[in-house]
């Protein structure tokens, strides 16, 4: 006797949702009024040749930086069979074309990651955040791969990561996989491993395979940290800078201390308003208050960034975020709300 | 209307896929309704609205080119909203444990009045555990259920079969049940 098993084959009126409860929920969900669309096509059309042009430097740039890399690979093989005294001339002079190349071959601004999109449609690579820098600190053949908007694989190599986005940058190298927190990274990568790291500005976590912060770790003091960091090693403020002052604001607020991480942020951003940390702590500091049910001076910080970086990819995050917060009666004089 | 949109996408289409700015203006005001109110009932964010249908038309007219008009335009727009949704969903769970890094620090409560108070802390609570779930699973719950499409609808927005999508709805409504706690009842 043969059993034949029925083909599985849902009912067509077979209800979306079957918790009397969860149905509640759904039918909130559903009655939600729907939004108007500020967006305009004239808008929208220039994002998209903005898009353009910068997907087309990208790609220009990487040809060029991998044009150079196979240049310095020959020359140097070349440049040892000439006399022993121009060897490392030559060689240093190889060298030394590739990092300025390399630093061309950062730029980017899409941050469309290409691979999200649907099977059906054609797509482009995906390209960085234009809040993300990388350069390559030694010469190397390999680029760094592009995996999403703030998301790279490091080859081997000695590679600087610097970033204002407000969302954190995933680097992967190997199976190891670490996470730059608003800040200003070189890892040294060999044999698809991390083999040193120096943080400069931020913090840099490891991360398990499953997403869990093994370790962190803030801004290096080592005077052998890298070109980048070793002139400030050696210097000793007279005040907190603004690397220390960004430091300052993340012990507090690691500790539960709300209101002193609000005050270190306010002192960065006014004492060093266009240092490489001001955006950051900006945004940074909009949060807080808005946290704190200080709307008015969370606008008033929003407001300021937008005002100052309204090109930085992180503009959007903060526009939705003073969105929320409402309009408000005050108006701002920088930081200060004024009735 | 949904002739007029067809018309207006056949006709204009390959204008489009040249990059010509009037054709992608007419296809944007076609559609951008029906995304915007796609964006807001699957995240629950109408502050996010703007920016990702924004987003959504950048990465479609960029690749038009490849469009193969072998479906419908409006699943091929629904299936590029659900990926820039999936990265907000993404960015969002980063958030979350990055907060929870740095230690919890408590929201100062938000007052709403009180008539409207059950539905929008129904919404909240409903995204917030939506935002938990795997992306597919997430996404033919808020189609079958917050968008209200029939499963044939479903299954052609998604790409999946009929099948695949009652099996992820049930799986979705399980686990949201699970999250958000509520009593095993005997369902309908």
């Amino acid at each position: 006797m043969s059993t034949i098993r029925p083909e599985f084959s849902p009912s067509t009126q077979e209800p979306a949702v079957m918790h009397p409860q969860l149905l509640q929920m759904v039918e909130a969900a559903r009655s939600q009024p729907m939004p108007e669309v500020a967006v305009d096509a004239e808008t929208l059309h220039a994002a998209w040749k903005q898009r353009k042009r910068s997907h087309r430097t990208v790609l220009g740039s990487l040809v060029v930086a991998a044009a150079a890399a196979a240049i310095v690979t020959l020359a140097v093989p070349w440049s040892s069979s000439s006399t022993p005294s121009s060897d490392s001339s030559a060689a240093l002079e190889s060298i030394a074309v590739a990092p300025t190349v390399a630093q061309e071959a950062t730029v980017s601004v899409d941050t469309t990651p290409a691979t999200e999109l649907a099977d059906s449609v054609a797509s482009a690579p995906p390209i960085l955040s234009e809040s993300i820098t990388v350069q390559a600190l030694e010469p190397s053949s390999v680029q760094p791969e592009v995996l999403g908007a703030h998301h790279l694989r490091l080859p081997t190599g000695w590679w600087s990561i610097d970033s204002v986005a407000a969302e954190p940058v995933q680097i992967e190298v190997g199976e190891q996989r670490l996470e730059i927190q608003r800040g200003h990274v070189q890892v040294r990568v060999a044999a698809e491993a991390v083999v040193d790291t120096q943080v400069l500005r931020g913090a840099l976590v490891h991360l398990s395979s499953d997403g869990r912060v093994v370790a962190r770790s803030g801004p290096s003091q080592t005077a052998d940290a890298g070109p980048a960091s070793a002139e400030r090693a050696t210097r000793r403020p007279a005040r907190p800078g603004p690397d220390a002052l960004a430091q300052e604001a993340d012990e507090h607020l690691a500790a539960g201390r709300r209101g002193r991480a609000i005050k270190s942020l306010r002192r960065l951003v006014t004492q060093y308003p266009r240092s490489a940390a001001a955006p950051t702590a900006l945004i940074d500091l909009g949060r807080l208050l808005d946290r704190a049910g200080r709307d008015d001076e969370a606008r008033c910080a929003y407001g300021l960034f937008l005002q100052r970086w309204p090109q930085l990819s992180s503009a959007g995050e903060v526009r939705r975020a003073r969105e929320a917060l409402g309009e408000g009666s005050v108006r701002c004089r920088g930081l200060t709300p004024r009735r | 209307m949904a002739r007029a949109k067809e018309a207006i996408g056949t006709a204009v289409l390959a204008a489009a896929q040249r990059g010509n700015p009037a054709a992608q203006a007419a296809l944007f005001r076609a559609h951008k309704d029906d995304i915007a109110r796609q964006v807001q009932r699957m995240t629950g964010n109408a502050s996010v609205v703007d920016d990702l249908v924004q987003e959504v038309f950048i990465a479609a007219f960029s690749a038009m080119a490849g469009f193969r008009q072998d479906s419908q335009l409006e699943t091929w727009l629904y299936r590029i909203t659900a990926n820039k949704v999936r990265n907000y969903w993404d960015a969002e769970r980063r958030r979350q444990r990055r907060e929870q890094q740095v230690g919890t620090l408590p929201r100062e409560p938000v007052v709403t009045p009180e008539e409207e108070a059950t539905a929008v802390e129904h919404r909240e609570r409903l995204y917030a555990a939506l935002g938990r779930l795997p992306h597919k699973l997430r996404e033919a719950f808020t189609a079958r259920a917050i968008e209200n499409l029939s499963l044939a609808e479903s299954s052609e927005r998604l790409g999946v079969p009929v099948s695949t999508v009652s099996y992820r709805t049930r799986q979705a409504e399980a686990r949201l049940c699970e999250l958000l706690d509520l009593s095993p009842e005997v369902v309908r």
